[in-house]
């Protein structure tokens, strides 16, 4: 009566032998001396950089033969961050995730990415990556619990060709401004391009772009990063003004720029359709002088709010590296991870993917890439103490939602710029971040 | 009744005792053959369909953020918190416009059906393209009419430049006030062609000697739609008024693809409005309380159809 179970049982028995002798086999361990498999989870997905990481890591594979590195992309970018949150609680795959920074903060505040500290004391990372490079990804007690690659700053493009055939320069005063946007309206051309389409991030940027200009860079980084400030305070409403202003008093931009995305706001501006492109980043750059190589471009910063401290870009951070703290190959996962800033990865990642990853002692000068993308490269790795700090890095999923929803509530006419900048004040106090 | 029939009965009173336990057991080992056979079925659905509302109401009464370890009982202030809120207010309005969007689609998708019901030349032809939109998919289907919907390239704002028509020169999409009412209509050339083919199986399900009865009576076209057709088709009509108001009430797809609940929050509908609260802002506490209200609407309303269903047959 029992024969078939025993033989099913004996069965079972035998496949999870052979299973575990497989898996034995196959993964081994970091000192196992077999060759281990490293699971590398991305939201890469852009035809030039996927094809110059994909160069970067054979290049890593063939340093160190005894890692392979399996590696998925994620499509659409918006699935990894709840992906690799899940993925990490439940086990030791992926060894490797590279994801927004506030994924990696996520995962590390909840005990489940790995302390790099120590990583960085061995491999020199304090060294070889800029300070401002390693902030992003810093916990307000000092822990570093990722390595960000993709820096970026914001400001906004200019094609300067159509600015001198509506003879004008790039402008610098609001008055400039509103002067500039009515001789381009009055030749059928859009002033500023802009896509608020997409989730509405475009507003953490048009609210940072003024602010670091009312208050200088190292006071815009206090407030946003330290709460040192009110969104309600006088300046900071005198600066998110002047782009509400642009708006309905100076008809600066699309009305209705939340039905495009970025990339038709791009086309629109490489068609010599928009004089301007805003927010513009300096992953930008390159494509754009790429697209429209007849026509000359500058990238500057927002507009000089009235008694503010000058002119100045924002800086950002794409995404980071994060190690799974229960990875068991944490040795390879971080010799990967060192290896993407090597300087001549970067330099690398700078030509073919248009990444700007945060190395010191790049000469930008003798890189191969468009003078456009080299004015931004030169302030992002050799004055990036003079830009502020995107806010949207340092807050709560619920205060970004709020940013991009009542910004283009403001831009429509629904609510005033008070009740925005009251609204914001107001959960920004309730966030713990 | 005689001793002896009364005997008779007793006997086979002793005589069925036996039999009714035989027959007890039979019934017993069929339920166990049937609970056997059902088993799968049973767990799937624990699995993928009672788990998942316990664990949303569950989840309604926490403040949990999606990701953290700890979760904080909140009792039901997560409910409390929605119903006062604004934005959850307008997204129940703007639901009922989004639902009356696909009440407009039954009522075009039975007028078509009728039409292809006589055969015209090519019925086949036309029932195939009606269908189109629905065999794109509401993810296709948004993306193609946002496209059209854009101010820079969009086909209907050039379309709007050239013939001097403002409102679609000026991409109503844009705008707080319009931008639902665009949803709607999209939604309405997206979902009727769903409605046709409903509708005109129904049709071709009807008696025709029914209508032949009607002809010789005198009932010209219009008598025989109104007093024929119209009453014989009440069930197939309100399961698409059923399957109206359940898919409008969970619409989520061509929305997000269109405006993501924008400009601001003008577009946002209930599944939206949950969607933006669980994973735009980490909050699944109140998405799932948004969760079940839309669970109790969508019940409330099904049991009310099918209480008048039963009524009516």
């Amino acid at each position: 009566m029992f024969r078939p179970l025993r033989g099913l049982v004996a069965a079972g028995a035998a496949g999870v032998v052979l299973a575990a002798v497989l898996t034995g086999c196959s993964s081994g361990g970091d000192s196992g001396g077999g060759k281990i498999t490293l699971t590398y989870w991305n939201q890469i997905t852009s035809t030039d950089t996927t094809k110059a990481e994909d160069a970067i890591i054979a290049e890593f594979e063939k340093e160190h033969p005894d890692i392979t590195v399996k590696q998925t992309r994620y499509q659409p970018q918006a699935q990894l961050p709840s992906l690799a949150k899940n993925a990490f609680r439940s086990g030791s795959t992926p060894d490797v995730v590279y994801a927004e920074v506030s994924t990696g903060r996520d995962l590390f505040n909840a005990g489940l990415a790995l302390d790099l500290d120590a990583a960085a004391k061995t491999y020199g990372w304090k060294d070889r990556i800029t300070p401002s490079g390693l902030a992003w990804t810093t916990t307000a007690d000092g822990k570093l619990y990722g390595l960000g690659l993709e820096s970026e700053l914001s400001g906004v493009l200019w094609n300067t060709t159509l600015l001198d055939k509506l003879g004008t320069k790039v402008p610098t005063t609001v008055d400039e401004l509103t002067s500039f946007c009515q001789a381009a309206r009055k030749n059928d051309l859009v002033p500023i391009a802009t896509g608020a389409g997409g989730g509405g991030w475009i507003w953490y940027f048009y609210l940072g772009l003024p602010i670091v200009n009312a208050l200088g860079p190292q006071a815009e980084k206090d407030f946003v990063s330290h709460k040192s400030g009110k969104w309600t305070d006088p300046e900071i409403k005198t600066a998110v003004q002047t782009v509400f202003d642009a708006a309905k008093k100076a008809d600066c931009f699309i009305p209705e720029m939340s039905t495009l995305d970025n990339g038709a706001a791009i086309d629109m501006l490489t068609g010599n359709k928009a004089v301007a492109l805003a927010p513009a980043f300096t992953g930008n750059l390159g494509p754009v002088a790429a697209a429209d190589p007849k026509s000359a471009y500058d990238f500057a910063p927002w507009v000089a709010v009235p008694g503010g401290k000058g002119q100045f870009n924002l800086q950002g951070m794409g995404s980071a590296f994060v190690v799974n703290k229960k990875s068991e190959h944490q040795k390879a996962a971080l010799e990967f991870v060192d290896f993407m800033f090597q300087k001549d990865i970067a330099e690398q990642y700078i030509e073919k993917a248009g990444f700007l990853p945060p190395v010191t002692g790049i000469d930008v000068d003798a890189l191969r890439i468009p003078d456009l993308f080299k004015q931004g490269a030169d302030i992002l790795i050799n004055h990036s103490e003079d830009t502020g700090t995107t806010v949207d890095l340092v807050s709560s999923d619920k205060f970004n939602d709020l940013i991009g929803r009542e910004g283009q509530e403001v831009f429509d006419g629904q609510i005033t710029v008070d009740q925005y900048l009251k609204d914001l004040q107001a959960q920004w106090v309730k966030d713990k971040i | 009744m005689s001793s002896h029939s009364l005997a008779g009965a007793v006997r086979s009173g002793a005589g069925s005792a036996p039999r009714a336990r035989k027959a007890g057991k039979g019934v017993h080992r069929s339920q166990i053959t049937g609970l056997v056979f059902a088993t799968p079925a049973i767990v799937l659905v624990a699995v993928f369909v009672i788990y998942p509302i316990v664990g949303t109401v569950a989840l309604s009464l926490t403040d949990w953020d999606g990701f953290s370890p700890t979760r904080t009982f909140v009792g039901l202030q997560n409910f409390a918190d929605i119903l006062a809120d604004g934005t959850f207010q307008a997204s129940v309005v703007r639901n009922l416009i989004y639902i009356g969007g696909f009440f407009v689609s039954v009522v075009l998708g039975f007028a078509i059906a009728v039409l292809l019901w006589v055969r015209p030349r090519g019925w086949v032809v036309f029932r195939t393209v009606f269908l189109i939109p629905e065999m794109l998919g509401p993810a296709i289907v948004g993306l193609v009419w946002l496209r059209l919907w854009q101010p820079a390239n969009g086909g209907l704002a050039a379309l709007g430049d050239a013939l001097h028509i403002p409102v679609l020169a000026s991409s109503p999409l844009a705008s707080p006030g319009g931008a639902i009412w665009v949803l709607a209509l999209t939604q309405v050339w997206a979902s009727t062609g769903f409605f046709v083919v409903v509708a005109l199986g129904g049709l071709q399900s009807l008696d025709p000697s029914l209508l032949d009865a009607a002809a010789v009576d005198g009932a010209g076209r219009w008598q025989r739609l109104r007093y024929v057709v119209i009453p014989s088709m009440r069930p197939f009509l309100a399961l698409m008024t059923m399957l109206a108001t359940i898919a409008g009430l969970k619409a989520f797809d061509l929305v997000w693809v269109m405006t993501q609940g924008g400009p601001g929050n003008a577009t946002q509908l209930l599944g939206t409005y949950a969607y933006t609260k669980a994973f735009s802002q980490s909050d699944f506490g109140h998405a799932s309380a948004i969760a079940c209200v839309m669970v109790l609407i969508a019940l409330a309303f099904t049991l009310l159809t099918g209480r008048r269903n039963v009524r009516d047959s």
